[in-house]
């Protein structure tokens, strides 16, 4: 069983946001509300001339220990087997409580005129039929197919890396392993998204 | 609109090495997101009732999908794709868009706006129809009934006919797309339709003032189609004026950050710390316009501590060249061969001391004309026909001598110790490369900025080989093949000549009324010629710019005693109403009453068809056939386009309205007979060919790339069936970069397309110009080198302060939004307005700001200190630019509200520009300029 | 940490915190009314009101909850995970709503009105003390679980400490003891000891909620995102006035004055008359703060 893992190389991203739009064009998100599964931060810090510059792209952690799984009532939030956090449009009655306990801030409601909106912008048979709460899914529709997901097989920058890190010879857990790629933020959920700096 | 409030306290560490400090941040913007409605609660529990329990999947690539091949359009990167394309309700709907791993240039991948292509596809904005002006409405009013494509054929001949509108009296308009893939096409229809005028809006707006520098070097022309940095073998690199080239154009993303994951050292010269600066080692704020100084910085070390390729020098270049002063004009030592083609050059061989004369058309000097070894010397001072002469090599040297770090650390304002210490690692380093950008009509002293970097490049050897500048594979087949035919005694096509030569051909076509036979040449000529009259300076490389174009409109211009009027305007994918010089002048020009007709043709309701009297709908990339492409990749990469899904409005390929015009105008034959020979087809055969097709109501374009594969297989030894099939899965690449050095790399294994086969450090392109604009010396066109300060207004020369409320301007990029075609989509508007500080406003540096008594987000005016024009924007107060300089994002400021998702978003660029140009190519200067900033008055903005 | 931001969550609005205050104020109500009951006044009427307030708080609440639903109609999974604080508050909150209704039944032979009703289910009566016993322990419960509520949510510092379900669970008991005061408010003078008993439980808890915020303020002065939700809340006046000011200190300093004054002197009568007033502050403050609870809820996000 995999367990799967990314990393993000924020020391080669160029802040392109191809990741964003693509994420959102194979996800069907409702980007008109500025709703987004994955994002790219982009913060400046210090003084003229010493000024500097982070671009920090992110999405669900996938963590071990997630606590948007632990809040949920319905479990309409599970972790798969091979550690994809997911949410099952058919369980999810949109408390929110996710929203709120996840500390990455990954989650969103995707509301009933969001999914009318959709069915108009991505065509008929849009994913997104029923008003839940959503979230990255590490593109398991396409990691099943043994496809990379979307933002990772776009990104020009090789910023995004996704793996098996249970798999000595894969790139995310070689990175993981050497301790070149960390987690960021807080560590009690255990994400399984690190970062190269 | 975010939906959570965005505040933030910055407590930040630095990535790399330096403690960061806290940083009080601004509040922007809160929304609350919306609660479920309640509304319909009922109906809510009946949809959802019964529903299997199944995975929130996502599920654009999910399920049956057929992928069709394409090429992005979205800018002129040109990246393959290849388009997911699913049965929805029993059409055929295209859902995704993804990188053509089988392409050399993006391999695989794409950019923000390739991703949005989708939303350009189904834009309810689109232009649906044939538009024809509803009678009594005015240019500049959104007021069109549709009709059909006959009516609007008939109503644009009728009004010609009724107007006798004389072919040279109309002026065609054409933008990037037209520029980089469709000249070969439209150039054979305005000479069969005998119309001498065309302006290319990215002429002089981006091109010339990068590109006949840079070229001046290398023999090109269109330098990011025909140049490819090899970002990824550089170990070190020197980034200036780029930023969207880095981080927006695809297959430089891939490049660049390729060259970054193996280790490379890369050095940004920018005023503000741009994406594309940000990974690399080291972020200058260099002073605007200010830039050449550094590169001659760079320059003066390499000479001085004798890192350059000596061997590469002298054989491959012309820096041993004999040359000598005539006034203030450098002039090389050569005798004039046939047809003004260089005949002989002169060299000093080392081994002799002697002076010899080398070939006047080659690659190397290192065989004399009469077949003898030389070894010619790099510095050289001799005697040749009594004249005192040096070499180029030893000129440059002169000339060089006094750009010391300490030079250019007074005028670009950064340290003397950091601009040796790059320039020594830079001369140092193994590859290294300065890195070639891809638009510049900033300043008059751009052209020689970049030909200072191309000089560079030369010096170090760096051309066609790891870690530098390589021609693209599509040059290098043009020049092998060229230069094979003139060995053999045969000629080449005039669309398949490299380089430079060819807009040179094209030039002499469109100035020369011999070539017409109304005998009217084209309107920038004649304006050249009345400005020579008057004693005033003309533009020596007038090739497609809008010189003399809104005097003729205005009925002021002259030939040869009898007027010469612009009474019929076309327009072709292009926005000059957002993108050219001045805003107003546009709008006036295109209001005039002179002008009978304006047909414009393009895919969005943009600010410029707001302004034609008909409008006909192209058909966007997605949903038509095209012609063969090659790549701006420097491996040799073929792609074209099978329509993703049938088209969704009633629209045409722009080629086939090309024809359609022709037909009515009665050029149609000699176009589509041009069309053959050039691609090497049997004229008669394609005449019915295309006959049948249209007869049909068929696109002639399959046939076209028909044609176009069976001119290139055989020369990679294809059938033209097999690159046919292959070509309809996706992108071919044939050859790679190494595979094609190896075989034909420029200068070493052939000559470069220009004038005397060499890389030119003395440009003779540049020399002509001289002879060209009159033959008096201006220093910005010197062949050789010569530094000008950036001049931004009268009075403030270099040393002089800004006003307390005066700042530079500097504009440029996003990452998400480049051109006019990525303005109005409603995906990369939304992902650019998750970021409104970066992406859209003036960027104002945060001390100024205090003193000026400026917040975030304030609106303030901006005044042009040349000129009196002025806008107004919201500013991002911020510390990642210079004290002494605004950034403007330009890539905003629609104006026309059939653009529903363009309109009203930030602020326009060229209401600000002047029109005021460069003297080589009437390049645009669309940064020399200074503004002036107040607050703008309540309620406004 | 690469970097620090502080962004207001927006998973939840004015319907959550509303459902809130009206569940801590439903089951303090239930629980202290019924406690009152069983323990201290054996008046059924006291009983039923209270219990039936309860019942209308908890349903008005978990109606505005279920309003707030994207999908209401998958509230039938609720019971699919037991690790969920929700799963706890929905089935404390069902369970109440149907053992104060049963509890209520019997309260009314207490009732000349509602007689009839008890007597029609007389194995109520004999059932009453369990179901009078386990009402209170279920309206305990869903008091205290909207705090603990809040806490799981480990990203915003604000909720995501010891102190919240402190703070909450006192409040709430403190509006319950607002409420019941309004609501016996008719009968003060016949039940006059209860009265007082009621004012000075509330300005016991009320002095306790003081200390609460005070130790919660305390700590979040040396945390990031905690210093900046407490912040933000102090910079807002409606927090201040309504509920500091209005909801805490001066309901506070009338109820003391009230109690240690000997009810003969005019002040002292008019403090007396105040307390309808006061505890409509209670009660206005008790929602404000589960407001402002939520709005000043920053998530610390490391970029």
């Amino acid at each position: 069983m995999a367990r799967y893992g990314f990393v993000v190389d924020l020391t080669t991203c160029v802040g392109c946001n191809a990741c964003v739009a693509a994420c959102t064009t194979e996800n069907e998100t409702p980007y008109w509300d500025g709703l987004y599964r994955t994002h790219v931060e982009d913060v400046s810090f210090g003084s003229f001339p010493d000024s500097g510059r982070a671009i920090i792209p992110r999405l669900c952690m996938h963590c071990e220990n997630a606590p948007c799984v632990r809040v949920c009532p319905t479990g309409a939030s599970y972790k798969t087997a091979d550690g994809i956090v997911l949410v099952d449009a058919d369980k999810c009655m949109g408390c929110g409580y996710c929203i709120a306990a996840c500390p990455f801030g990954a989650r969103y409601r995707y509301e009933k005129e969001a999914v009318n909106k959709a069915n108009e912008i991505f065509g008929k048979d849009a994913g997104h039929q029923a008003p839940h709460v959503d979230k990255c899914t590490y593109c398991v529709h396409r990691v099943k197919e043994g496809r990379e997901p979307a933002c990772v097989a776009v990104c020009p920058a090789h910023a995004r890396v996704f793996g098996d890190l249970d798999d000595p010879n894969s790139e995310v857990s070689k990175l993981v392993e050497s301790g070149k790629a960390q987690p960021i933020g807080d560590p009690g959920p255990q994400p399984k998204t690190y970062y190269v700096r | 609109m975010p939906p959570e409030a965005r505040i933030r306290l910055r407590l930040i560490r630095r990535l790399t090495r330096h403690e960061g400090s806290v940083m009080k941040a601004g509040l922007s913007r809160r929304t609350f997101i919306k609660a479920g409605a309640a509304a319909g609660a009922g109906l809510m529990f009946l949809k959802y009732v019964g529903t299997s329990a199944t995975e929130t999947l996502a599920q654009a690539t999910a399920g049956e999908i057929e992928w069709k091949p394409n090429v992005c359009n979205l800018c002129p990167s040109f990246c393959g794709i290849q388009v997911a394309v699913k049965e929805v309700d029993g059409q055929k709907r295209a859902v995704k868009i993804e990188g053509d791993p089988g392409h050399s240039f993006n391999q695989g991948h794409t950019c923000a706006r390739g991703q949005s292509g989708l939303r350009l596809l189904y834009s309810p904005d689109r232009i649906k129809k044939p538009l024809i002006r509803v009678k009594g409405s005015k240019r500049g009013e959104w007021n069109f009934k549709a009709v059909s494509w006959d009516e609007a054929y008939k109503h644009v001949m009728q009004v010609a006919q009724d107007n006798k509108i004389m072919p040279w009296e109309m002026t065609a308009m054409g933008g990037w797309l037209v520029c980089s893939l469709y000249g070969s096409y439209l150039l054979p229809f305005m000479r069969a339709s005998q119309i001498p005028n065309l302006v290319g809006s990215t002429i002089q707006r981006c091109m010339y003032g990068q590109v006949l520098g840079l070229d001046s070097a290398l023999g090109t022309f269109n330098a990011h189609d025909e140049v490819s940095s090899d970002y990824a073998r550089a170990k070190f690199g020197l980034n200036f004026r780029s930023n969207a080239a880095l981080t927006a154009s695809t297959g430089r993303i891939v490049s660049y950050t390729e060259g970054l994951a193996n280790g490379a050292t890369v050095v940004t010269l920018d005023p503000r710390l741009t994406e594309a600066a940000r990974p690399g080692e080291m972020w200058l704020s260099i002073k605007p316009g200010t830039d050449g100084a550094f590169l001659l910085a760079v320059m003066h070390e390499i000479l001085t501590s004798g890192t350059y390729d000596a061997e590469f020098l002298a054989t491959h270049t012309n820096a041993p060249f004999l040359a000598y002063m005539d006034g203030k004009m450098l002039r090389l030592a050569m005798d004039a061969g046939p047809n003004g083609t260089p005949g002989r050059f002169y060299v000093v061989d080392k081994n002799t001391g002697k002076v010899v004369a080398v070939p006047g058309v080659s690659n190397r000097n290192d065989k004399a004309v009469d077949g003898s070894s030389v070894s010619p010397a790099l510095d050289a001072t001799a005697s040749w026909n009594g004249k005192p002469v040096k070499s180029v090599f030893s000129f440059l040297r002169e000339r060089t001598a006094g750009f010391t770090a300490e030079w250019a650390s007074e005028i670009t304002g950064i340290d003397t110790k950091t601009i040796d210490s790059v320039a020594k690692q830079f001369s140092q380093t193994n590859p290294a490369m300065v890195y070639s950008g891809w638009a510049d009509g900033r300043y008059d002293t751009s052209p020689m900025t970049w030909k200072t970097a191309a000089m560079i490049q030369a010096l170090i050897g760096g051309i066609d080989r790891p870690g530098g500048w390589y021609y693209t594979g599509k040059q290098h087949e043009l020049i092998k093949d060229y230069w094979d035919n003139m060995a053999k005694g045969e000629p080449t096509l005039e669309p398949d000549t490299p380089g430079v030569r060819l807009p040179l051909i094209r030039q002499a076509i469109f100035n020369d009324p011999s070539q017409w036979m109304h005998g009217f040449p084209g309107i920038s000529e004649v304006w050249n010629e009345n400005q020579r009259a008057k004693g005033k300076p003309s533009v020596p490389f007038n090739l497609f710019t809008d010189l003399g174009l809104s005097e003729s409109v205005e009925g002021k211009l002259q030939y040869k005693g009898k007027p010469y009027q612009t009474r019929a305007i076309g327009i072709a994918a292009t926005n000059p109403v957002r993108s050219f010089f001045s805003s107003e002048d546009q709008k006036a020009l295109f209001s005039n009453e002179n002008i009978k007709i304006i047909v414009d043709i393009d895919v969005l309701p943009t600010d410029t068809a707001a302004y034609a009297d008909v409008i006909l709908p192209d058909l966007t990339y997605l949903e038509r056939p095209e012609v063969l492409m090659d790549s701006q990749s420097a491996d040799m990469t073929f792609a074209s386009r099978t329509p993703a899904v049938p088209p969704v409005v009633d629209g045409k390929h722009l080629l086939d309205i090309f024809l359609d015009f022709s037909q009515r105008m009665g050029s149609y034959e000699p176009y589509v007979k041009t069309l053959a020979t050039n691609l090497g087809a049997d004229p008669n055969a394609t005449l019915k060919t295309f006959n049948d097709l249209r007869q049909n109501g068929r696109s002639v374009v399959p046939a076209l790339r028909e044609m176009a594969v069976a001119h290139e297989a055989p020369g990679f030894g294809l059938t033209a069936e097999k690159m046919g099939k292959d070509l309809e899965k996706g992108a071919i690449t044939l050859k790679t970069k190494d595979e094609i050095v190896a075989e034909s790399g420029v200068p070493r294994k052939y000559p470069a397309p220009t004038p005397s086969g060499r890389i030119e450090l003395y440009s003779m392109l540049f020399a002509d110009l001289t002879t060209l604009a009159g033959g008096e010396y201006d220093p910005h066109m010197d062949p050789l080198l010569m530094y000008t300060d950036t001049v931004f207004r009268d009075g403030l020369a270099a040393g002089e302060s800004l006003g307390s409320d005066e700042f530079y301007m500097t504009y440029g990029h996003i990452p998400t939004m480049t051109h006019t075609s990525t303005s109005d989509n409603d995906l990369l508007v939304a992902v650019t307005e998750q970021k409104p500080d970066l992406y859209m406003r003036v960027w104002m540096n945060t001390k100024r700001a205090a003193k000026l008594g400026l917040k975030d987000n304030d609106t303030v005016v901006l005044k042009n200190t040349r000129a009196d024009l002025q806008v107004e924007s919201p500013i991002f107060v911020t510390d990642l630019i210079r004290p002494d300089t605004l950034f403007f994002p330009a890539p905003f400021g629609a104006e026309n509200k059939a653009q529903t998702s363009a309109v009203g978003l930030g602020a326009a660029y060229n209401k600000l520009v002047p029109r005021q140009i460069e003297p080589i190519a009437a390049g645009t200067m669309a940064s020399q300029f200074t503004v002036k900033v107040s607050k703008a008055a309540e309620g406004k903005g | 940490m690469i970097a620090s931001s502080y962004v207001q969550q927006s998973a939840w609005g004015w319907q959550i915190a509303a459902y809130l205050f009206l569940g801590g104020l439903g089951g303090a109500v239930g629980a202290l009314g019924i406690g009152i009951e069983r323990f201290v006044n054996k008046d059924g009427r006291i009983g039923l009101l209270s219990a039936m307030w309860g019942f209308v708080f908890l349903a008005v609440g978990s109606g505005l909850l279920v309003l707030d639903l994207l999908n209401p109609f998958n509230a039938i999974f609720f019971w699919r995970n037991p690790g969920s604080w929700i799963f706890w508050g929905i089935l404390s909150l069902s369970g109440y709503l149907v053992s104060s209704v049963l509890y209520s039944v019997a309260c009314a032979k207490d009732s000349p009105f509602l007689r009839p009703i008890a007597d029609t289910f007389p194995k109520l009566q004999e059932w009453q003390n369990v179901t009078g016993i386990v009402s209170i322990a279920l309206g305990t419960f869903v008091t205290v679980y909207t705090g603990f509520l809040l806490s799981a949510a480990q990203g915003i510092p604000l909720w995501h400490n010891a102190g919240l379900p402190v703070l909450f669970t006192i409040s709430a008991f403190s509006t319950g003891c607002a409420f019941l005061m309004l609501a016996l408010w008719s009968r003060r003078h016949e039940l006059h000891n209860l009265f007082n008993g009621i004012a000075k439980l509330d300005a016991a808890l009320i002095g306790a909620e003081v200390v609460v915020l005070f130790a919660l303020y305390n700590s979040a002065i040396h945390s990031g995102a905690a210093w900046y939700s407490v912040n933000s809340l102090l910079g807002n006046w409606v927090f201040v006035v309504g509920f500091l000011a209005l909801g805490l200190i001066v309901p506070l300093a009338i109820e003391l004055f009230e109690i240690m004054s000997d009810g003969e002197s005019e002040a002292s009568r008019m403090a007396a008359r105040l307390l309808p007033l006061v505890s409509v502050f209670i009660l206005i403050g008790g929602y404000l703060l589960r407001r402002f609870m939520l709005l000043g809820g920053y998530y610390q996000f490391p970029w």
